[in-house]
């Protein structure tokens, strides 16, 4: 597999990075549009949710293994965590809430996963095969 | 990238038209939010927002839009989405979303 990291602040300013960097790879390696949109969405949504709930970490790691059947990505923070809770689709009066983003990432890649300890940090595991 | 909103009020219709042209993320949600606002702090009509040039849109993004849209519907008026790319139109239907703003495809 080919390993691609990069670590950004935990500002909503650099989030656009990790989306970027993650489209690159995808393409690179022949995602269609379609996925590669997915992919960008999803990695959005993950740094998304370390910018609004991961408190206490200065920065976002990002790692992207891919190979020619899947893409791993990984997005951690070093916060405080939290307790994840079963995902589920919010209604439309929740949007504004925190379950909307890993609900889209469930929806739109093959496979999430989320490990939270509390004072140790989140880590967001997610597939995208190809 | 940032956000470009261009817009205008047609007599003709009786409501806001406005382009909303880049990404609405994390980032810009909030500029959106406000501009949008204000706009209708002006004048409360109904909204169409041209969608062709919005190119990407995340939670926070949905977030706005449903603040706008329960604005809007309390004075009984409402938010209509026009042209936008598939991407943005699969987000809708999997969120649910089309079903609470009206999606014009063409």
């Amino acid at each position: 597999m080919e390993v691609f990291k990069i670590n950004i602040p935990n500002k909503k300013e650099y989030v656009i990075s990790a989306r970027l960097a993650a489209t690159s790879v995808a393409g690179i390696h022949g995602y269609d549009i379609e996925k590669i949109e997915d992919i960008r969405l999803a990695v959005g949504e993950a740094c998304n949710n370390v910018v609004l709930h991961g408190r206490g970490s200065e920065s976002i790691d990002i790692v992207i293994e891919v190979n020619d059947e899947l893409m791993k990505i990984s997005v951690s923070d070093k916060g405080r965590g939290f307790v994840p809770r079963e995902i589920q689709n919010p209604t439309p009066e929740e949007y504004a809430g925190s379950g909307l983003g890993l609900y889209i990432i469930d929806s739109i890649m093959d496979e999430l996963v989320v490990e939270s300890e509390e004072e140790k940090g989140t880590t967001i595991r997610m597939i995208k095969r190809r | 990238m940032a956000v470009k909103i261009r817009y205008l009020f047609s007599e003709r219709s009786d409501r806001w038209e406005v382009k909303i042209i880049g990404e609405v993320d994390i980032n810009t949600s909030t500029e959106v939010k406000e501009k949008l606002e204000s706009i209708l702090e002006e004048k409360q009509k109904s909204m169409i927002i041209n969608a062709e040039e919005l190119d990407y849109i995340d939670s926070t993004g949905l977030g706005m839009l449903i603040g706008i849209v329960k604005k809007l519907k309390q004075q009984d008026l409402e938010l209509v989405l026009a042209k936008p790319q598939d991407s943005i139109l699969k987000l809708f239907r999997i969120t649910g979303l089309d079903k609470v703003i009206r999606i014009r495809e063409e």
